[in-house]
């Protein structure tokens, strides 16, 4: 191998050296112009101080603990050099084109996106199935407690014995025809609010309001064999692991925590979420139709509901909130009219009566 | 070109200030300069990179791919014909990460659940205050930690960086940093922000006091001379937005709301986007506000601090500084933090154009410094939001 110049720094000084290098026997030999004076490098010791980009010297140093380091201006020079040594890659000393490089990373990222995307909803069913009973049932108390503190106001809950042991008698019939682990659990608030909600775990929480506007007790019985899909189909628990999961990736992805850069990713999964959890009412409905059908209980009612529903979409706030994660409602009605087969009742007049009461 | 505000001119003798100092004392041609000559597609592609590790690692691979990142830029920043070399690892900023992650953050994370899932005490209300005290110590100590980190980043990154072969040092401890810097940041929010430019000079000097390059230390004698009326005008106009903002804010949420009923998803959703918004909007005033200060500031530090007997000097005007953050700012905003690559490199060519090294100072002849840095990395700044670079 010819004879290379080069600069050496010893580390001790911050006087630069001119060198010679060439390769002796394994050895990188470094022989200083002045003094004649000769070190050696074991070649396979080389490393790179950087990876090296066009227009940029060749730098190299021994191991962590010696502070020498080479410079070779011309990269090129040292090319055969830098082939013989094990521990070098030539992909740090010899780039592709940048623009092969940024297509094939974009390609890559465009990958990752839609995998992130497709795969996280898929990836939380068997995560939150793996979640415990136990566990499952405290997210369940904590998410009841906020829901308390958030809306429950000072009307307290609806506690009518003959209601609950009805609407209990209802849930657990509907719950009946599907195979899960759940104790579920009802609970009545007294409030205008026209909703209902699944917290994990089999707890239900219905609120006044849905029970005044009910047409009949097959449209609560509709609006409940919903709640309890969700609560089937662990929706809360995914919903859970989905938002921690693209939270995590979204704040990771640039490794930037800024301010500015926190607030917009958060916006993105606030918005990403919204589109995931109106998948989980598609499903929450599918299950719904399911055990209604099982338990020959009219859709008719339901679809009455979702019917009164669209014409007061929007016009009331308690109604806007309960459209705002749930799909058109109009659409949602006239699939539950052609997919219900159910024609008795949901329960006794008197259990409705004892319903209805209950808050009274 | 015009000359810029400097606060220390006695300093400068030696720089060239304009046409007159520069006819009377020629420039050397070997006078030191700072260059950057980067390439921001290169950045852009190593930052690619990162993102698609980043997510097929769940985020681990970012320490490895901030050290990519910093080789690169480090060794196209030259004074001079010698690059600077950035010589730490990915794992020394792993192993940091994970040390904080074991004892400090997991431990905090899993006192929060347990005590949300599982509540200790019989009362709600003695659950909540529990809570928010837990909180809130969780607070002071991340408001600590903050200032901690700073130090910490900044040592690390200083001692791991070589230049001639020679690597840079740092001084002093980041506990002490944190509890000055702790301390003068709650005296900034006790004063409504009165205190900041005396509180900045402060901080900086430290930092800048106990950094050297070999064995030779930087001395800064910078204070907040000339700082204070272009900070009260950057905080003037911030005021008028916060208060403006927050009236429109509070009057249209006090509106929508109607007395006695619950808020809806809907309304909350609503108050949350417009809180954020206002978050957003008060940001964006300070960037509009304080380019001016920031750029006293600059001037003031690189103005104040000496090395082997000669000193520095930023060039650049309020109009270029404006320049270089509004459009950084506005790129990460609309990009979800994808155009930081872009705003990095965008940084590096504005120092490297606008700050000058006088030629009197000797930076030739150096010598190996004693202290050996910190052994770990800086994994601290990923839990206090500065991780970025």
């Amino acid at each position: 191998m010819e004879k290379i110049s080069a600069t050496y720094f010893d580390g001790e000084l911050g006087i630069a050296s001119s060198v010679t290098i060439q390769s002796v026997d394994h050895n990188l030999r470094i022989q200083f112009d002045s003094d004649r004076h000769i070190i050696d490098w074991p070649i396979d010791d080389l490393r790179l101080t950087e990876e090296v980009h066009k227009g940029q010297p060749v730098r190299l140093r021994r191991s962590r603990q010696d502070p020498g380091r080479l410079v070779v201006e011309d990269g090129r020079a040292v090319d055969d050099l830098l082939r013989m040594s094990r521990r070098l890659r030539r992909r740090d000393y010899r780039h592709r084109a940048a623009t092969k490089r940024a297509v094939f990373w974009v390609g890559m990222l465009g990958l990752a996106v839609v995998a992130v995307w497709r795969g996280l909803p898929l990836a939380a069913e068997p995560i939150a199935s793996m979640v415990p009973l136990k566990w499952e049932e405290a997210l369940g108390r904590a998410v009841k407690k906020q829901v308390f503190l958030l809306i429950g106001g000072k009307g307290g809950t609806c506690d009518g014995v003959a209601g609950h042991r009805a609407l209990t008698r209802l849930v657990d019939r509907l719950g009946g025809t599907m195979k899960h682990r759940y104790t579920f659990r009802i609970t009545v608030i007294n409030s205008d609010f026209v909703n209902a909600a699944a917290a994990p775990g089999g707890y239900i929480i219905i609120f006044r309001g849905l029970i005044d506007k009910s047409t009949g007790p097959e449209a609560l019985a509709g609006v409940l064999a919903h709640e309890i899909g969700h609560v089937i189909e662990r929706h809360g628990t995914e919903n859970i692991v989905k938002i921690l999961g693209l939270s995590a990736i979204l704040s990771t992805m640039t490794g930037n925590t800024s301010g500015v850069v926190g607030e917009s990713t958060a916006i993105a999964t606030n918005l990403i979420a919204k589109g995931y959890s109106r998948d989980a009412e598609r499903e929450a409905d599918e299950i719904a139709i399911r055990m209604l059908n099982r338990t020959n209980i009219k859709g008719a009612g339901l679809v009455s509901f979702f019917q009164w529903v669209a014409t007061k979409q929007g016009s009331s706030q308690g109604l806007g909130a309960y459209l705002s994660t749930h799909p058109d409602s109009m659409t949602r009605a006239a699939r539950i009219k052609s997919r219900t087969t159910g024609t008795g009742p949901a329960m006794s007049d008197q259990e409705w009566q004892a319903v209805k009461s209950m808050c009274r | 070109m015009a000359v810029s505000h400097l606060d220390e001119q006695e300093n400068f003798s030696d720089i060239p200030k304009g046409p007159k100092t520069a006819t009377a004392k020629p420039v050397p041609t070997d006078r030191p300069e700072l260059v950057y000559d980067g390439k921001a597609s290169e950045i852009l592609i190593l930052f690619l990179t990162n993102v698609v590790l980043n997510i097929l690692t769940l985020g681990f691979y970012r320490f490895w791919g901030k050290t990519r990142i910093r080789r690169y830029i480090w060794s196209h920043m030259r004074v001079g014909d010698d690059r600077f070399e950035y010589c730490g690892t990915g794992l020394e900023i792993f192993v940091s990460f994970m040390i904080i992650l074991v004892v400090f953050y997991a431990p905090f994370i899993g006192l929060v659940t347990w005590m949300t899932v599982d509540p200790p005490y019989d009362t709600p209300q003695a659950n909540i205050i529990m809570l928010n005290l837990v909180f809130l110590v969780g607070f002071l100590i991340i408001f600590f930690l903050y200032y901690v980190a700073i130090f910490a980043a900044y040592r690390y990154r200083v001692s791991r960086t070589i230049w001639r072969g020679l690597r840079g040092n740092m001084w002093g401890s980041p506990w002490i940093y944190g509890c000055i810097g702790a301390g003068l940041g709650m005296l900034n929010v006790l004063s409504l922000g009165w205190t900041k430019p005396w509180a900045d000079a402060v901080v900086f000097r430290y930092r800048m006091q106990r950094a050297g390059m070999g064995d030779a230390p930087f001395l800064s004698r910078m204070g907040c001379g000339g700082m204070y009326v272009p900070y009260l005008v950057a905080w003037m106009i911030t005021a008028v937005v916060v208060v403006a903002a927050y009236s429109v804010l509070i009057s249209l949420i006090v509106g929508e709301l109607q007395a006695g009923r619950p808020p809806s998803k809907e309304q909350l959703a609503w108050i949350q986007y417009a809180n954020l918004f206002g978050y957003l909007l008060i940001l964006l005033a300070w960037q509009l506000a304080s380019p001016w200060y920031k750029k006293v500031m600059m001037h003031n530090i690189a103005g104040t601090l000496r090395f082997r007997g000669g000193g520095f000097r930023a060039g650049f005007t309020t109009g270029q500084l404006y320049w270089l953050k509004i459009p950084n700012f506005l790129l990460l905003l609309f990009t979800l933090g994808l155009a930081f690559p872009y705003t990095i490199h965008r940084t590096a060519k504005f120092t490297a154009r606008h700050i000058s090294i006088g030629n009197d100072v000797d930076i030739f002849g150096l010598r190996r410094g004693e202290a050996d840095g910190p052994r770990f990395g800086d994994g601290l700044a990923e839990f206090v939001g500065i991780g970025g670079l």
